[in-house]
């Protein structure tokens, strides 16, 4: 595949802006600068959505802003990507669009996006293919497993590098990587005789045996295809269940690793429950504490703030002589009744204003009802008991006060210890984590139980269906080599099976050389960028693992070797791809496979300056074409060391924030 | 000569006819001339032609 130019209209910031790629054998990069934020990531995102439908943007409105702001109700807006490419020896054109609306509310609604694809044969004619068809077609093309490796962003460089280093990608991804590596004319071949198929070759010599000569031949064509139905069924079925076992084995160690990171996580969670429990005890024995002293204050607190006018009161009480002034028994009433009758009770005129009134007038103030000497008598009896409680009530209230002062200040340290576990356990109950964490981890389990168990009928049943499919064949074939119709179909479907089995052969075999050179090249170009003791091994899934050479184990790489790791990766794929393009080794005849272009987004941005300089070197020299988008900073870098294999310049101007054009 | 489901096939034919199929599959991949179903006709017909050379023989 390469890229011949790409056309984005009304997408992002670029209303109608094209971009021709360098096809030039030599000279085959192709240079795209601009500043921060002029599109050369949307531009890059561009390649994505056209073949795929995909961006990555937060934002998932594609249509330009000064367009959509533009538009009136109920009009519409088309946004559309335009890629021309050339693949094998087809000139194609693939284009997607998708339709906004403004609705009377003023928004904004998009419709699905359209994919189209057409392309022109070697006579000149053009053909578009059916909708149906056209993903299918762009999967040839470039894979959507692999299309993030030929379209990569440099920022994200070591997490594309964590993910072939995973372990979990999907066997879709090796499938592609094999399609890639040269192995799709043997696939197709496999694929166009396949048994399982009746539009394939094998199966369509199954559909025809005339059955006029023997009605067996009919009966036991019919059984061959029902076998082979159940057959096909329960293999679809194992495809299953080994995708699913490996998926929930997968999770599972997910979830050991997550328990695993929870240890220190559930030893705080106790921790901090248990200083919860000592705050909680805390604020009840304050609350207690608090509401003592309250009650002590509200009974005593009268009496204490009473103490100087009583201390007063008996102080004035004590001057004064109140004994012997009153008369047992005699009410002020009596007085009262005497002082209006006018006379005494020895006899004595009371007249108004005389000496004896007066002197018995004043025996009121000391009669009952307030007879002042038992009142003053009481009344310094009682205040003296209230001005020897008062003492232990302010102890008790000092005391109480105290208590109240180091309850408050337990219950702030005990809250900053919480405070300072929670910032560390990140929030949340990790023991209901954790629980929920081995919960899921015994569904795995069973789950892989259950599976191995059905796997295993599943298998019993298949060899059943199998010998009994097999001796079906035979004995059709018996049949068929007693009609010189029947007899021609058997032949050809000898040598269709016969090719069929051979090629399985050889794919398999071929995929386990490819692998072993892909390592090897991998390295090659490892080892190149990164000068060190590291190597690179490649499993069947095409998982890379990293590991220091006389060193057993995996280990752990740094951010330089992950992105050497991805590089080497990349590049070994392509330059492998275009070796068996080229070779014309007859060891490889079978192999037939494609170049591929390199585009990157900001790739220079994570290498250091000795990486930068080989990786200049390196790319125009494995890939068969180069587009890099660049910050203007890294421009100089790029000239200096890519310049001669510059075959085309482009740089982005940023009119505003929503315009961006081509110089 | 090799046994398949008690017919016998010619191993030479089933080497030109496995080189002569994935090139035609290579070619095709290039230049998308024949549809899924072509193809097959197409190999159906190498198959056919070849066995029947072999027993003119």
């Amino acid at each position: 595949m390469l890229l011949q130019s790409i056309k984005l209209e009304n997408f992002r910031q670029f209303k109608n802006e094209q971009i021709d790629f360098s096809t030039d054998w030599e000279r085959n990069v192709t240079i795209i600068i601009g500043e921060n934020g002029t599109g050369k990531t949307t531009f890059a995102q561009a390649f994505f959505w056209c073949l795929y439908g995909e961006t990555d943007f937060t934002d998932k409105s594609l249509l330009n802003k000064l367009v959509g702001t533009d538009l009136l109700p109920n009009q519409e807006a088309v946004v559309k990507v335009i890629l021309r490419l050339n693949h094998g020896r087809t000139d194609y054109t693939i284009t997607r669009e998708q339709v906004y609306k403004k609705s009377y509310k003023n928004t904004l609604t998009s419709n699905n996006t359209v994919l189209n694809v057409a392309y022109r044969q070697e006579d000149g004619q053009l053909v578009y293919l059916k909708p149906l068809l056209c993903e299918a077609e762009v999967k040839k093309i470039l894979p959507r497993e692999l299309s993030k490796y030929f379209f990569f962003d440099g920022e994200r460089i070591e997490k594309m590098s964590k993910e072939v280093q995973s372990g979990r990608k999907s066997s879709e991804f090796a499938e592609a990587v094999k399609g890639l590596l040269g192995l799709n004319s043997i696939i197709s071949a496999i694929n166009h005789l396949n048994p399982r198929s009746k539009y394939g070759v094998i199966g369509s010599y199954e559909e025809s045996y005339d059955s006029k000569s023997d009605t067996n031949i009919q009966r036991y064509t019919k059984e061959i295809a029902d076998f082979q139905v159940q057959i096909d069924d329960i293999q679809s079925r194992l495809d299953e269940i080994d995708d699913e076992i490996a998926k929930a084995t997968t999770r599972k160690e997910d979830l050991s690793e997550k328990i695993k990171q929870y240890a220190e996580g559930e030893r705080l969670q106790t921790e901090k429950e248990k200083l919860i429990g000592k705050l909680n005890a805390a604020k009840r024995s304050k609350a207690t504490a608090t509401s003592t002293l309250l009650k002590d204050f509200n009974s005593n607190m009268p009496a204490f703030f009473a103490k100087s006018t009583i201390k007063g009161a008996l102080e004035v009480l004590s001057k004064e002589d109140f004994l012997g002034k009153d008369i047992p028994e005699m009410h002020s009433k009596t007085i009262e009744y005497l002082l209006s009758r006018g006379t005494c009770i020895c006899g004595t005129h009371l007249d108004e204003g005389s000496v004896p009134y007066n002197k018995v007038k004043e025996l009121i103030e000391y009669l009952p009802p307030q007879s002042i000497g038992v009142s003053v008598g009481q009344f310094v009896k009682d205040s003296r008991i209230r001005v020897k409680d008062d003492v232990d009530v302010l102890t008790n209230l000092q005391q109480m006060c105290a208590l109240l002062s180091e309850q408050d200040d337990n219950i702030l340290e005990l809250i900053d210890d919480i405070k300072a576990i929670e910032s560390k356990l990140g929030g949340g109950d990790i023991h209901s984590k954790v629980k929920a964490l081995f919960q899921e981890q015994q569904l795995c389990d069973k789950a892989i139980r259950d599976l191995t168990n059905e796997m295993k009928n599943k298998n019993e049943q298949l060899g059943a269906l199998k010998t009994k499919r097999e001796r079906r064949i035979t004995e059709r074939a018996e049949l068929s080599l007693r009609d010189d119709a029947n007899k021609k179909i058997e032949i050809y479907k000898a040598y269709a099976q016969s090719i069929y089995d051979d090629l399985i052969t050889i794919y398999q075999k071929s995929e386990t050389v490819i692998r072993i050179k892909l390592q090897e090249t991998i390295n090659e170009i490892f080892k190149s960028i990164y000068a060190g003791s590291m190597s690179l091994s490649i499993d069947e899934k095409y998982n890379i693992s990293v590991y220091v050479d006389d060193y057993d184990g995996d280990v752990e790489t740094s951010t330089a070797q992950s992105i050497s790791v991805i590089f080497a990766f990349i590049t070994g794929i392509i330059k492998l791809a275009r070796d068996n393009q080229v070779s014309e080794d007859n060891d490889k005849s079978m192999l037939t496979s494609e170049p591929y272009p390199l585009v990157m987004d900001a790739p220079l941005s994570t290498f250091d300056k000795r990486r930068i300089k080989t990786v200049c070197e390196a790319l125009p020299r494995i890939a068969e074409q180069v587009i890099i988008f660049i910050k203007d900073t890294d421009g100089d870098l790029a000239e200096e060391n890519l310049g001669v294999k510059v075959g085309c310049r482009h740089r982005f101007d940023k009119l505003n924030e929503f315009e961006t054009k081509l110089m | 000569m090799i046994t398949i489901n008690g017919i016998e096939v010619d191993e030479k034919s089933i080497e030109r006819l496995k080189q002569r199929i994935v090139l035609l599959e290579s070619r095709n991949i290039n230049t998308k001339q024949l549809s899924d179903q072509q193809m097959v006709k197409k190999i159906k017909d190498m198959i056919e032609e070849e066995a029947k050379c072999y027993f003119n023989q």
